[in-house]
């Protein structure tokens, strides 16, 4: 059967409806505000816990990354392989190196209580963090 | 997109102006207005029936990344793309959850005559499903696009992107959704 873009766009404006429909808002304004309370009254430097974490998870996982890279093309040889490797990821782009975890098996560190997971670093903080672990 | 006020009632930015002076009547407005939408959003998006856990965390992050809200798209797009971004951690946590059955997703029950109302049914059930397999940022771009009615512009701003990448990425996003239809 043939569709065309509109009648897409027409079935596309009703995706969703039952579920907006059991929004409670009061419920759901309450509770958001309530967080947003208790997330205002914590310490400035609480709030910088998350991110702390995060960025201590990220280089965890650089750690992972590249022990796995180096056991697997013979590191420890002498031969400067984890530069290269390293410099290899550094030509990655941020969607790509989430990939690259992701294909791993490796959570990347999300926090109920922060926005902040490793895909919030930009392209240059992951790559500052690759040269950080290269020393 | 302009998100509809009544009369006389202060707009989104007015509202974020007044929570940053410490008005929380004005920050409860503002979560008032856009829970639905958001919704709609995030369940087309492929959220299923974590979607009021979804839109509470996706409002919160809003709050706490208000600082960084320069009004170049409109408060409700850009809580989109938050809850976008809430979406792909959820299923990232729970990666090894089982794929939600057919008959749990969301759809409209459209009443009359029930042959044509369970073709309707399947249709959208189907394309419910295409569109939470496109890749996120042609999901993106189709749902505000089609199902929240927003300009190319905004989008571009919103995505960080650019009005010819968002229109490619709308035409491709199109493209498979057709395919997957037919």
């Amino acid at each position: 059967m043939a569709i065309d873009e509109r009648e897409i766009e027409q079935l596309a404006r009703r995706l969703g409806a039952r579920a907006a429909g059991r929004i409670d808002v009061e419920r759901t304004a309450g509770a958001v505000l309530q967080r947003v309370k208790q997330h205002r009254a914590q310490p400035v430097w609480w709030r910088r816990v998350p991110v702390l974490q995060a960025v201590a998870a990220a280089a965890v996982i650089v750690l992972v990354l590249g022990a796995l890279l180096v056991g697997r093309f013979g590191g420890g040889t002498g031969d400067g392989a984890e530069p290269v490797l390293l410099a290899e990821l550094q030509e990655l782009s941020t969607e790509e190196l989430t990939q690259v975890f992701d294909s791993l098996l490796v959570e990347a560190p999300v926090y109920e209580s922060s926005t902040l997971g490793l895909q919030d670093l930009n392209e240059e903080q992951l790559r500052e963090l690759l040269e950080l672990m290269e020393g | 997109m302009q998100v509809p006020e009544a009369s006389g009632a202060p707009s989104d930015a007015e509202l974020i102006e007044a929570w940053r002076g410490g008005d929380e009547a004005a920050a409860a407005e503002l979560v008032r207005r856009h829970p639905d939408a958001v919704a709609r959003f995030l369940s087309a998006a492929g959220a299923a029936e974590d979607v009021e856990d979804l839109v509470q965390e996706t409002l919160f992050r809003a709050f706490t990344k208000l600082d960084g809200f320069r009004g170049a798209a409109s408060f409700r797009t850009w809580v989109m793309t938050i809850g976008s971004n809430a979406l792909k951690d959820l299923r990232r946590k729970q990666a090894r959850r089982p794929v939600v059955a057919l008959e749990d997703r969301d759809v409209v029950d459209h009443g009359g005559d029930p042959h044509t109302a369970t073709l309707q049914r399947e249709l959208e059930q189907r394309l419910e499903q295409a569109v939470a397999a496109l890749p996120p940022m042609q999901r993106d771009v189709f749902l505000l696009r089609a199902q929240q009615g927003i300009d190319y512009e905004e989008i571009a701003q919103a995505l960080e992107t650019s009005v010819g990448a968002a229109r490619v990425h709308y035409h491709q996003a199109v493209k498979r959704l057709k395919r997957a239809l037919e």
